[in-house]
């Protein structure tokens, strides 16, 4: 069976560690080189924090970052953090359906609750990526060519 | 500022009248009859002099308006120059209209009132219809026909149409406003039904049967224009042929070029043309080849033209071939070949035509040569030519003439054997008045067109005439129109002809209009039979009603008539019966009883009465009192004038009972009778003979006092020998009656109470009363009884003391009580103090000494209120009286209540006081608690329990700090400790091939040690988070419990999880205990020492919690670490050999210690270990409630 093609994946990123950024860099990196993902090219955005990530959903850059984009967020981020990042794109009529992911290291209950109220795709644990980092990168490239964004 | 509300109620009003005008107003017009500018039925009329008999004259300003904006609207369209004037002079035509017929009503009519009688009604319509409508059709009419707008002659009947619509508005409309809004508003809301309806209906009808029949008028005009159009069409085009067949003829007689001269031309044309009016010119063209140009003008020269007409003769002169008329010569044809004219007839209207190049105007050009290819006659597109001095429009006809007079067969012969084109140029409003000579007339407009030329060839309408908005209605059906075509010369015309509102007029009937008059009419007649009849409708229900109630008066008055005679017969009835029975009742009695009118007369008198005076009741009944009592009457005097002022009276008097012969002392009394005003009419009087009555009664009374008295009663003579012995003497004394009457008094009492006895009975002789005094008796068994006894001399008819009645009581039982108060005042471990009921000490006992610091003497007779604080004593001494009034036992707690040491200091006590009552008084006892040292105590415990509280709100806050900050530290610290996995793993790929082995090694050793400090976080974590509730308590099955542990520890190869016994199901938080369980399996896997083993759980039920074991048969652990193990970070073991944090005991003892439980360990030396806790089983109702 032939698939279709599908356009670039592309990825924001919000996230204030560098080293949490290369992770996930690395990782679909790896994924791509890997070869399994078939025709596949991704491309990331950085935001460090909620408001840049906001702007730059808001067409700051908006010819380098289409819409149906997914989101991975951090949740303990400087200035605006994840959970009121998540409050505003949902109040936000043009963002409203954003795919979001969360990545990161909070393990709160409340964190956690707090995302999915906020109707995220999913909540990751950095932990659980670092234990296998290629899953993370398996998952987002699987979402993007199995499911069908708004 | 009161004012606004009304003021713009006012404009509200006036705004909405001037909305209604217009509507109606339109309304009607669009029913006027064209070129009439009066309306058949104009409802406006109507609404504006109903809206001003409604609301009031004052509304006039909105009729003026509502006019003025009508008019203005009509009248522009008729052209007229000073229309707002012209406007204005009709709007207050109206306006005068409506303001008058709205006061005829009101002065001549009435109103507003009800209408309902028939003149009323008549001469409402007639007044604000017929007689009001001269204002506004007189002064409209009036100022059309001043203004030119109306012609002289239309004066009359626009009059009478205007007078004649404002009528009938008003007869229809105004009944209809006021059944909407008239007053008074009840009938007129009811004729809604009535009038409004059935005017309504009526005029809806008319209006629709009028708009029918017009329809149907319309129809039959339309269809007789379409005949007469298609006749129209004929005729036009026969002219336009038989102008072309000359011309065709013409050319065809011409034969040959050359053949026919000038002269000959000349005649021909005056011979067939002359007298066509419609053709303007005729001409011979000739076909001039280039090459032949200047031969054929030198030729043309030559011939020259004799003529009188000079501008013919110097034509003729200078022929030339031209461009245009008198201009430039030609300059070559495309195809080399000009078409001038040569002949031309009549040459004295166009003598600069000649030499005119027809090649050199398109149109005409393309006219010659289609002729010279079809070898026929063609006709031109429409052209404009010069006539006299103005301009006309036409055709050209075009005529090929071939040399040979043949026409050749081929194209190629046909163009080259043309010789010219005879042309004629016809004029089409010629042709159109000769063929159509009464089209203006009968108001046809004519319109021609040539399909494929751009402009209209002939275009005619019959002037409009003046026409307002009048007709609009059927305008809008539109005007008859038809279309014919026709080819005629190559070409193809159209006609269109459309009637104009002339030719409607003329050609329509009267029918519609008869038709609207009589519906309106009709609707007229219904509104004031209608209103006529419910006028009558309801004077006959007014009268009807006046019927009802006056039918109903008297009957009321013949019913109440009827209850009064029944009355009166029923009270007659009781009266005799009454009197019976009073007779019968009184006649029994031994008592005087009369009854007397008010003036005094015996009505009644009863058997005792009649015996007592000795004289017949009979004669008796009917005398006055004066002449029963003669002068006895004297005294009854006052008393008869108390009970006649409506007293009742009693008195003491004499009777004479003549029976037995004495005068009797009678104890009477007059009773007032009253009627039910209250007036009083007579009285009774009774009379009881109180001489035996009295005496009788007293002994009877006295006897029944003396037997039931629950006290000793004595009689004792003179001599002091008993007399009487009532029955509680008996009881006291063991003495029966018989035995002690007649025995001397002495017999009860010692010898020395004799003595003082004797001192008494010498009081009683000297007629004085012993008190109470108290003594000791004897029984007649000898035992003493203790007595208080009261003696009172009996005193005979004479005056002689005849002896004396003692009253005595036993008072031992009082004694005793009274000891036992005292004892127990004494005893109490209360201060207690009895008082007197005004407040003196009588008793005060050891701890009442020890709380006020008085002796027990001081405190006898002393008064209360000493004891009390000198700020309240005089409140206490008032509170003691009430008290005193309604005494009831109760306590005194809580109040600020002091008590007044001796030494002046003031004690909290609480108070308890009882009245007790006791033969020689009341007293009070008052027991009093010195709660100074349980204030002290009450102080110091709530001042604990409040530093306990804080303390423990300090310990919670802590713990919740402590948690977090255990949370946030190893949250945060876990972050860079990922990084540095994460880099570490980085370098390790990135470097794989470029790093010595032992760098290698070193980062996983960097690895492993990062994955350690992680666990170990996550367990503090946990540790931190232990004891939090999570979920709900819930029914937990153990063995499912086991089961799961089993899945997620998936225990190592040669290891065993057993369960020992049954498991049982309790009602807990599952998560902790899995916690536990979980952390003491995991542990005892982890530090086993061998490659088999075996962890066994059991389960003991211990009522209100549950026992775990969880056994081992590992290593075992050494006594002195069995404290330490359940530490934090504490492990028995290198890291590198077991990987773990050293926190599974610690969570385990915190998370087991939260919920209510122990844990502890028991080891035996050598092998095994056995963690043993106890998880508390939560009762459904506690677990929801808390």
């Amino acid at each position: 069976m032939h698939a279709s093609r599908r356009p670039a994946l592309h990825l924001l990123l919000v996230e204030d560690d560098e080293v949490d950024r290369e992770a996930v860099e690395r990782a679909v990196e790896e994924a791509a080189q890997s070869g399994l993902q078939d025709g596949f090219g991704c491309r990331i955005h950085h935001a460090r924090d909620g408001d840049e990530a906001l702007a730059l959903l808001r067409g700051g850059m908006q010819a380098s970052l289409p819409h149906p984009c997914l989101i991975l967020l951090d949740m303990k981020l400087p200035r605006m953090g994840g959970l009121a990042f998540l409050a505003s794109l949902r109040a936000d009529p043009a963002l409203a359906d954003s795919v979001v992911f969360v990545l990161t290291t909070s393990e709160k209950p409340e964190d956690r609750a707090g995302a999915y109220r906020s109707h995220v795709a999913g909540y990751i644990s950095k932990r659980r990526v670092s234990e296998a980092p290629g899953a993370l990168a398996g998952l987002l490239l699987a979402y993007w060519r199995l499911v069908d964004l708004p | 500022m009161s004012r606004s509300p009304v003021v713009s109620r006012y404009l509200l009003s006036v705004l909405l009248l001037v909305l209604a005008y217009l509507v109606s107003g339109r309304l009607g017009l669009m029913l006027a009859t064209p070129p009439d500018y009066a309306t058949a039925v104009f409802p406006a009329a109507g609404i504006a002099l109903g809206v001003l008999l409604v609301g009031g004259w004052r509304l006039w300003p909105g009729v003026w308006l509502g006019a003025m904006l009508l008019q203005s609207m009509a009248l522009p369209e008729t052209g007229q120059p000073h229309a707002w004037g012209v406007a204005a002079m009709i709007a207050t035509g109206s306006t005068l209209q409506a303001l008058a017929g709205q006061w005829l009503i009101r002065r001549f009519s009435g109103y507003p009132q009800p209408l309902q009688r028939g003149w009323q009604i008549l001469l409402m319509l007639l007044l604000g219809g017929p007689v009001s409508c001269l204002v506004s059709s007189s002064t409209g009419v009036a100022v059309l026909g001043w203004m030119g707008v109306l012609p002289d002659d239309a004066l009359t009947w626009n009059w009478l149409t205007w007078w004649a619509g404002d009528s009938l508005g008003v007869l229809t409309f105004m009944p209809l406003v006021l059944c909407v809004a008239g007053q008074p508003a009840e009938e007129w809301r009811r004729r809604r039904w009535t009038v409004g309806l059935p005017v309504l209906a009526s005029f809806c009808l008319a209006v629709a049967v009028f708009l029918w029949v017009d329809g149907a008028e319309r129809q039959r005009i339309a269809q007789e224009f379409q005949t007469e159009a298609a006749a129209y069409a004929q005729a036009l085009r026969a002219e336009v042929s038989q102008t072309i067949d000359i011309t065709e003829a013409l050319a065809s007689h011409g034969g040959a070029a050359g053949s026919v001269g000038r002269s000959d031309f000349t005649r021909m044309y005056q011979r067939n043309m002359r007298s066509l009016d419609s053709i303007q010119a005729l001409a011979w063209v000739p076909r001039v080849p280039a090459d032949q140009r200047a031969a054929f003008e030198r030729a043309a020269r030559a011939e020259g033209l004799a003529s009188h007409d000079p501008r013919v003769v110097a034509a003729m002169r200078d022929y030339a071939i031209r461009v245009s008329p008198g201009g430039a010569a030609a300059g070559a044809q495309e195809d080399g070949e000009h078409y001038p004219y040569l002949f031309l007839e009549p040459l004295a209207s166009y003598p600069d035509a000649l030499g005119l190049d027809l090649a050199a105007s398109s149109e005409r050009r393309d006219a010659v040569l289609a002729a010279r290819d079809r070898g026929q006659t063609m006709m031109s597109p429409p052209i404009s030519f010069r006539v006299g001095d103005g301009k006309s429009k036409g055709v050209l006809i075009v005529s090929p003439v071939y040399r040979g007079d043949i026409v050749p067969a081929s194209l190629a012969g046909r163009r080259r054997e043309l010789a010219g084109v005879i042309v004629s140029v016809l004029r089409i409003d010629r042709v159109v008045s000769n063929a159509l000579p009464s089209l203006q007339v009968r108001g046809v407009g004519l319109e021609i067109l040539d399909e494929a030329g751009t402009m209209p060839l002939h275009s005619f309408f019959s002037a409009q005439p003046p026409a307002p908005v009048t007709g609009e209605l059927r305008n809008v059906v539109g005007r008859p129109r038809a279309e014919h075509r026709f080819d005629l010369g190559g070409r193809a015309w159209r006609l269109h002809f459309e009637a104009s509102a002339q030719y409607v007029l003329t050609r329509q009937g009267p029918v519609p209009m008869l038709v609207l008059l009589a519906g309106m009419l009709i609707t007229a007649l219904v509104g004031g039979v209608m209103l006529f009849v419910s006028g009558r409708m309801f004077r006959t229900e007014a009268l009807a009603g006046e019927l009802v109630l006056s039918g109903a008066e008297i009957s009321r008055q013949a019913i109440e008539l009827s209850e009064e005679v029944e009355q009166r017969s029923k009270t007659e009835e009781a009266l005799r019966r009454s009197e019976t029975q009073l007779r019968l009742l009184t006649d029994s009695i031994p008592a005087l009883i009369a009854y007397l009118d008010c003036d005094l007369r015996y009505r009644f008198i009863n058997a005792t009465y009649e015996r007592w005076c000795g004289i017949p009741q009979a004669q008796i009944l009917g005398m006055s009192l004066e002449e029963l009592r003669g002068e006895g009457f004297a005294r009854l005097r006052p008393f008869v004038d108390r009970v006649l002022a409506g007293e009742r009276v009693m008195f003491n008097t004499r009777f004479h009972d003549h029976s037995r012969g004495i005068d009797v002392d009678v104890e009477a009394s007059y009773v007032p009778h009253r009627q039910v005003d209250g007036q009083v009419v007579g009285f009774f009087a009774m009379g009881v003979d109180t001489t035996d009555r009295l005496r009788a009664q007293i002994n009877q009374q006295l006897a029944m006092i003396v037997e039931s008295s629950s006290d000793a009663i004595i009689g004792i003579d003179a001599d002091g020998l008993i007399t009487a012995w009532n029955p509680a003497a008996e009881r006291l004394y063991r003495y029966s009656a018989s035995e002690a009457v007649g025995q001397p008094l002495g017999m009860l009492m010692s010898e020395a109470r004799r003595k003082a006895f004797e001192t008494s009975m010498a009081a009683i002789r000297a007629r004085q009363r012993v008190e109470q005094s108290e003594a000791q008796h004897r029984r007649s068994d000898g035992q003493p009884v203790e007595v208080a006894l009261s003696m009172s001399p009996i005193v005979d008819e004479s005056g002689k003391v005849a002896g004396a009645a003692l009253v005595i009581r036993d008072i031992a039982e009082q004694k005793r009580a009274q000891a036992l108060l005292v004892q127990a005042i004494l005893a109490a471990p209360y201060a207690t103090l009895m008082t007197d009921e005004q407040g003196k000490v009588q008793l005060a006992n050891r701890e009442a000494e020890r709380l006020f610091g008085y002796g027990r003497d001081d405190f006898v007779g002393m008064q209360v209120e000493e004891l009390v604080p000198e700020a309240h004593r005089s409140a206490h001494a008032e509170l003691r009286g009430g008290y005193a009034q309604s005494p009831r036992g109760r306590a005194m707690v809580g109040r600020e209540l002091k008590a007044r040491h001796r030494d002046g200091t003031e004690i909290p006590v609480e108070i308890g006081l009882s009245p007790i009552d006791r033969p020689e008084g009341r007293v009070f006892v008052a027991a009093l608690i010195d709660t100074t040292t349980r204030r002290l105590a009450e102080q110091a415990l709530a001042e604990r329990s409040a530093a306990l509280e804080r303390v423990n709100a300090e310990l919670a806050r802590s713990n919740r700090d402590l948690d977090d900050f255990a949370y946030v530290a190893s949250h945060d610290l876990k972050a860079p400790l990922r990084a540095v996995d994460n880099l570490s793993s980085w370098i390790e790929k990135d470097a794989a091939g470029v790093l010595p082995e032992k760098s290698q090694r070193h980062l996983q050793l960097l690895r492993s040690r990062v994955r350690r400090m992680d666990r170990l976080l996550d367990d503090l974590l946990q540790y931190a988070r232990a004891g939090q509730p999570e979920g709900a308590a819930e029914e937990v099955d153990l063995r499912e419990l086991v089961r799961e542990l089993r899945d997620l520890l998936g225990p190592p190869p040669g290891f065993r999880l057993d369960v020992v016994g049954e498991l049982p199901t309790l009602r807990a938080y599952r998560a902790p205990l899995q916690v536990v369980l979980l952390n003491l399996v995991s542990n005892a896997f982890k530090h086993h020492d061998r490659e088999q083993g075996c962890v066994e759980i059991s389960v003991r039920d211990q009522g209100s919690h549950i026992e775990v074991d969880v056994c081992d048969d590992g290593p075992g652990v050494a006594p002195e670490h069995h404290e330490r193990i359940f530490g934090m970070f504490q492990t028995l073991r290198p890291r590198d050999e077991v990987e773990g944090s050293g926190m599974g005991l610690a969570i385990v003892k915190r998370t087991v210690e939260s919920h209510g439980g122990s844990v502890g360990v028991e080891s035996w030396s050598g092998r095994g270990a056995c963690f043993r806790f106890t998880w508390r089983k939560l009762t459904p109702s506690r677990a929801e409630g808390g």
